[in-house]
């Protein structure tokens, strides 16, 4: 396994080096792209001879590169601005012989013209440049300027620069915005946008009642001081951050104190912390003495990498350090630092020396539990009396369970013992739990299957792993970094460059250092007063203010288009955490470094970005478009913002808002995480020691459910949830079929779903026009239409009469006591409820995951 | 193949006159077997419903080939870790020669390694003589049926980055998957069971997760289905107990007409259609998993061919066992994981293992495909990500000598749906490091995988990002010397 790191770097220069894609520099007046418009038609009449796999004369069409380089026969295929030069088209023309292709056939005066356009179009001097990988002079290195708004023919339609941008793409383009989005699905966007919560009934009214332009913003304003909104875009940043309670692998052993890195960064959205202290506390909170315990609870950060077991230590330091480097880079970069361990960047200026330069700022660290009193703004501060039931509680039920678990065991062990006499105590007790694990039910009149699972139960309740039992949760510690390493000798340890990434390949010895990119220059450097030297206890804070800096050319730009995405469902660059060359790119790039730009203006104040953007026109349009077909033919992925794009609720998002319409959301904020309720299938086959909490706990926002490496909640894994082990920039978004059981059978939307029609009988009677109505207005913020109303009511007309059956006394009732056993023998058929059954076909319609 | 659609569903009760026009829907929603569900789209549309529908075509409709299939279904055995070539099916004498002699290469960096013999003793079996390492005791039976390559390679070398070229057929991960695309191609057969498959090992992810069987830029309802071996095949399968089929039947047919008017919310948004034809696919899989993966039903004959009471051997017999069964049930694409190949170290030990459990319930699955004259029709193929060096680093080498990652030589192996079996393609170089005669690249293999579906890998395109993509990029070249 040693030389894992060695074949992942190796897989990465062959990745690289196999991918034919290389930007072609044309003029401006005509757009030509090589793999949209030249290579099909060399694909089409040339590739049977002349591929990678055949190459006949040595020539090969598949990439420009490979024309450029051309063949035995003529040397260059292709002269860069020279078609007529260009032996290509000599052949092609059939002005030299043998003409091309060589079957006879010829391509189309057309095609040959289109060639050579091309190829009149490519620039020499920028075709040998585009070869090279993006030189540290072009974007997103460039320093940061503001650009100028741009003119534009629709002035009406213009509300801030942001639409000045957007819509000069467009009408150079000859595209026009869709039209606004109606006043209700902007409030849904601008509620789920910033909260992940559906908007009251109440507020909709409201809302529409008001149709000023302050209204909107009152909206906003109030979303941005609504706590709702830390968790939602907490969450966001504790996908980059690859957030977890657990350390992952195989062995999934708790790391209980995390959850207080969990409520900072929640904290942080909602007191609109400013980005760069946010950026400083997280790389170097233990080194900045005006940060205290904040600063020291934010350095988790360092600490969410996945623990694998390692046969040699030093590999698993160098595991530690590879996830670090590789994550600051990717998530407060935006580059693929990680490529440059094993070998030059091959698409960015990065190289393999400015990797180690920057991993010698982590050399020194190590993080691990501390004592750090609770802050005033922590959960056992802001609320006592809950914290101190809570912690109490625990301790009751680990301590009932115990006593339970000895008690049990006693009694079984007395009544199977006259039967076995000769054998020891101990002895027995062991054979009785080995025996029962191996056979459910061998005899009957000694234990029956409620013994088996009670047995079960408590031998599972002795396991470590997430164990729910751990008083860790509660204890006044967190996962703090310092400068302690010590590899095997004295003083700080040194930074070789290691070839190919391996550890027992040393090269030169680096100090801490920047990127070379940047700063034109790979030498130690100081920074803001910061001497490397002379502050080796806190190199990393140097490091810190480097990326924390106005003057860095990447951070605001990356942080933006992050803001940018989890508003649009797409970021001006696709690749948020890679502005690199290899990356999508953007045609937005004016748009970009102006919102950068307002962004450290406004003080790195990620709510002000917000406003920002909301107030646009271009936030606001619709999805719809006269024009749908036709622009679609014309930028099919929606680059240029021509519509709104759909957006599919989040997994945690669709859970929170059930829970918001059921009426059983409990906004509860912090602390140590829940268990949901998870079937009991899945729970044994993680091999996690997994008890549901009570349902008020376990009706909290998803974010904070146990984020557990080896147990994803189902619903969030089959909703296209986080990779939990890397950092997640973007969520997939799919449609499979067993997110279906997960949203219509599940225990949690059937529950739900009885709690939605008990709100509703509530709050609307027993006139079923009025439940269809307010259900709609729950669940959508709008009455249902004519249709819509009429199926409702025919559906709740069927069966009038609902069974009122006995309670059902199920095993899990039995082993998790009352808390579950009530809410699943409600005393009706869960299916006998029409109501209910309305309300889990509500929360499973298409309106309801999608946004408009 | 006839006795695909299962009994729960055949049980068709009359729809009840009284419900009038809703019950006739319910009756198709519910029941609807291949002629129901179509009607139901036409009835719909005739309804005035489901204008959407009337454009949209569905993905998963049956289409005709490119040309005569051989194949109808695949089963693709992924042997994932990556077995070496030379210790299954490419002999190399002359690395025992060598065996404990140093070599200075790069391997991620200059290294000085060491070239490891194969442990394992090779003999020739069958009508045709195929040499085949003795860890497949079994499978040697039945060399006459299975076709080897041992010139294959491929273009990555990191286990993500290989599974993603093997399954994808490009190295990064977001392209459609080989099972994608032969549903895009095909349509699916089965109106109860997902057309494409997936049958995960029980050790745990594959590498690189959920990409491995995504439908990229596909229409999303050619997306893979990961069924647990063990355990409930689906999380969530069954409501929670009391809620009744014709229960939940109504709230699906309430659904989805509460659902059309919103397909206009975001016309041509095909996840919208796509979520409502998933209730209905996810209804009729409620039934139709549980039999289909009801290994229990099986003759215990059966159960004892496949090595099910072999303890070491049964999660591998579950899946093989199982992919039979779902293509017998006109599943179009099963994709049966193994892991644990990956061998840097004690290669002797744990390849060995990793023969043991796999190599009955292989050669069973074909024996069985074969007795019932289903192998035919069904192509399997048997491959790892890449294939393994023929030195080992140092260390491994002191201890237990295993192999590492090597993507310039692999070998596979393809049987049934018009393969040529008994036939051995290709040649590496005297030490199994490269792929030297009739080489063929992973293009290759996936052309040839979908000739035998009887589809055109030039012709199966899907325009996206600007230019018509392929499986096979700028396409594949057919594996001649094993289609028959």
């Amino acid at each position: 396994m040693n030389h894992l790191f060695s074949h992942l770097c190796l897989a990465a220069v062959l990745i690289l080096s196999a991918q034919s894609w290389i930007p072609v520099a044309l003029g401006a007046d005509e757009d030509i792209s090589f793999d949209r418009d030249i290579r099909p038609i060399l694909e089409q009449h040339c590739r049977s001879c002349h591929s990678a796999e055949a190459h006949q004369s040595g020539l090969v069409v598949d990439t420009l590169e490979a024309l450029l380089e051309g063949g035995a026969l003529d040397g260059p295929a292709v002269i860069a601005g020279n078609s007529a030069a260009s032996p290509l088209i000599s052949r092609l023309k059939g002005d030299t012989e043998p003409a091309m292709p060589m079957d006879g056939s010829r391509l189309t005066d057309g095609e040959i013209s289109r060639i050579a356009a091309w190829i009149d179009r490519l620039k020499p001097d920028a075709a040998a440049a585009d070869r090279a990988k993006g030189d540290s002079r072009s974007w997103p290195w460039t320093r940061l300027a503001l650009p100028q708004t741009p003119r534009v023919e629709r002035r009406q339609w213009v509300r801030n620069p942001v639409d000045a941008f957007i819509l000069a793409a467009l009408e150079d383009k000859g595209m026009e915005p869709a039209p606004p989005a109606s006043r209700r699905a902007l409030l849904r966007r601008v509620h789920f946008g910033l909260t992940g919560l559906p908007p009251s009934p109440e507020a909709m009214a409201a809302f529409l009642e008001d149709p000023s332009e302050d209204a909107y913003r009152d909206a906003i304003e109030k979303l941005l001081d609504d706590p709702a909104y830390g968790e939602r875009w907490g969450r966001h940043w504790l996908d980059l951050v690859r957030y977890s309670d657990t350390v992952g692998e195989s062995v999934d052993y708790p790391r209980p104190h995390m959850w207080r890195y969990r409520d900072y960064v929640v904290r942080a959205f909602n007191r609109d912390m400013p980005y760069d202290r946010f950026i400083r506390q997280q790389l170097a909170g233990d080194a900045y003495r005006n940060y205290g315990a904040e600063g020291k609870i934010a350095t988790g950060f360092l600490h969410q990498w996945v623990f694998v077991q390692r046969v040699d230590s030093p590999q698993t330091r160098r595991d530690y350090l590879n996830d670090v480097v590789g994550t600051t880079g990717s998530v407060f970069l935006g580059m693929t630092l990680g490529c440059a361990r094993c070998h030059d960047h091959k698409y960015d200026p990065i190289p393999t020396k400015d990797y180690y330069r920057m991993e010698a700022f982590f050399a020194p660290v190590t993080v691990g539990p501390e004592a750090v009193p609770f802050t005033p703004y922590e959960l056992p501060e802001l609320e006592p009396g809950r914290w101190k039931k809570k912690a109490e509680d625990w301790k009751d039920l680990l301590d009932r369970r115990k006593e339970e678990g000895a008690k049990f065991k006693a009694e079984l062990a007395a009544r199977v013992a006259p039967h076995y006499q000769l054998m020891a105590p101990q002895d027995l007790k062991d054979w009785v739990v080995s025996d029962l694990k191996r056979t459910p039910f061998p005899k009957r009149s000694l234990y029956t299957q409620e013994d088996t699972e009670r047995l079960r139960l408590i031998s599972r309740q002795g396991q470590r792993f997430a164990n729910v039992n751990s008083p860790d949760y509660y204890k006044a510690m967190a996962f703090v970094a310092s400068q302690g390493f010590r590899a095997h000798t004295a003083g700080p340890p040194t930074t070789y460059l290691l070839k190919g990434g391996n550890y027992k390949l040393r090269g030169e010895a680096v100090e801490p250092g920047v990127l070379s990119a940047v700063t034109g220059h790979s030498r130690p450097v100081d920074y803001k007063g910061l001497d490397i030297r002379s502050s080796r206890g806190s190199s990393r804070k140097l490091l810190a203010e480097w990326i924390a800096s106005p003057d860095n050319p990447l951070t605001a730009r990356v942080m933006v288009n992050r803001i940018w995405q989890y508003h649009f469902g797409r970021g001006l660059v696709s690749t948020p955490s890679d502005l690199g060359k290899n990356g999508g790119g953007t045609i937005h790039r004016e748009l970009l470094d102006w919102l950068a730009w307002q962004f450290v203006r406004s003080g790195w104040s990620i709510k002000e970005m917000h406003r920002i953007i909301l107030q646009s026109n271009v936030y606001r349009q619709s999805l719809r478009t006269p024009h749908l077909e036709a622009y679609k033919k014309l930028d099919s992925d929606n680059r240029y913002l021509w519509r709104r794009n759909p957006i599919r609720l989040e997994a945690e998002i669709m859970r929170d808002s059930v829970l918001a319409v059921s009426g059983q959301l409990n906004p509860a904020m912090g602390g140590p995480p829940f268990f949901p309720d998870i079937d009991d299938a899945v729970q044994r086959r993680a091999g996690v020691w997994w008890e549901p909490s009570p349902r008020s706990e376990r009706s909290r926002r998803s974010v904070y459910v146990l984020q557990c490496r080896s147990l994803q909640l189902p619903m969030v894994a089959v909703f296209d949830g986080p990779n939990i082990n890397e950092s997640c920039p973007v969520r997939d978004v799919t449609t499979v079929t067993p997110q279906v059981f997960s949203l219509l059978n599940s225990r949690f939307s059937h529950q739900q779903a009885r709690f939605m029609a008990d709100r509703i009988r509530r709050e609307a009677g027993d006139d079923p026009q009025r439940q269809v109505e307010h259900a709609f207005q729950l669940a959508f913020q709008r009455p249902p239409s004519a249709l819509e109303r009429d199926e409702c009511l025919a559906f709740l007309r069927e069966h009038q009469v609902e069974p009122d059956l006995p309670p059902k006394v199920t095993l899990r009732a039995i082993r998790f006591g009352n808390d579950l056993g009530e809410s699943l023998d409600r005393q009706k058929e869960p299916g006998g409820d029409r109501l209910a059954r309305l309300c889990l076909v509500l929360i499973n319609m298409n309106e309801f995951i999608f946004l408009e | 193949m006839a006795k695909s659609e299962f009994e729960v569903c055949s049980r068709v009760e009359r729809p009840d006159p009284r419900l009038g026009e809703m019950g006739r829907r319910d009756f198709l929603y519910g029941f609807g077997r291949g002629v129901g569900s179509l009607a139901l789209t036409s009835l719909l549309c005739r309804d005035g419903w489901l204008q959407a529908a009337e454009t949209a075509q569905d993905p998963l409709a049956p289409k005709q080939p490119h040309f005569a299939a051989k194949a109808k279904a695949c089963i693709f055995l992924f042997m994932e870790g990556a077995p070496g070539q030379m210790d299954t099916f490419d002999p190399k004498p002359a690395l025992a020669k060598v065996h404990g002699t140093p070599v200075t290469r790069v391997y991620g960096s200059l290294e000085k390694r060491i070239y490891v013999g194969s442990p394992f003793k090779f003999a020739r079996h069958g009508q045709c003589g195929m040499e085949v390492s003795e860890i497949f005791p079994h499978l040697a039976t039945c060399v006459d049926d299975i076709a080897v390559v041992r010139s294959l390679h491929t273009d990555s070398e990191a286990h993500p980055g290989a599974c993603f070229m093997m399954n994808t057929g490009v190295p990064i991960p977001g392209s459609p998957s080989v099972g994608s695309w032969v549903i895009y191609g095909l349509g699916s057969e089965s109106q109860n069971l997902p057309a494409f498959v997936v049958l995960p090992d029980h050790r745990g992810r594959i590498s690189g997760g959920a990409v491995n069987y995504s439908n990229g830029y596909l229409p999303a309802a050619t997306h893979g289905t990961l069924l647990n071996a063990v355990g409930a095949p689906i999380f969530d399968l069954q409501p929670p107990p009391g809620v009744t089929r014709e229960q939940q039947q109504a709230d699906i047919a309430l659904l989805n007409r509460l659902n059309r008017p919103y397909l206009e919310s975001d016309p041509g948004n095909e996840n919208l259609l796509a979520r409502m034809k998933n209730y209905e696919l996810a209804f009729r899989m409620q039934f139709a998993v549980p039999e289909a993966v009801d290994i229990d039903s099986e003759p215990d004959k059966i159960k004892e061919m496949y090595g099910l009471n072999d303890k070491i051997k049964e999660p591998m017999a579950r899946r093989c066992l199982m992919a039979r069964r779902l293509v017998e049930r006109g599943v179009r694409y099963v994709q049966v994981y193994c892991g644990g190949w990956d061998s840097h170290e004690n290669i002797a030990e744990e390849h060995r293992k990793r023969g043991y459990e796999t190599d009955q319930p292989v050669t069973a699955l074909l024996k069985d495909l074969k007795q019932r004259g289903m192998l035919d029709e069904t192509l399997v193929v048997w491959a790892g990500e890449f294939g393994r060096t023929a030195d080992n680093s140092m260390d491994f080498f002191r201890s237990h000598p295993g192999r590492d990652h090597n993507k310039e030589a692999m070998v596979a192996w393809m049987a049934g749906g018009g393969i040529k079996g008994g036939t051995v393609v290709g040649e590496t170089d005297e030490l199994g490091i490269k792929a030297a005669e009739n080489v063929y690249h992973l293009h290759d293999l996936h052309g040839t995988m979908l000739h035998s579906l009887g589809l055109d890998d030039m012709r199966l395109t899907y325009y996206h990002a600007g230019r018509f993509k392929r499986l096979t990029d700028l396409g594949g070249r057919l594996i001649k010397e094993i289609v028959s």
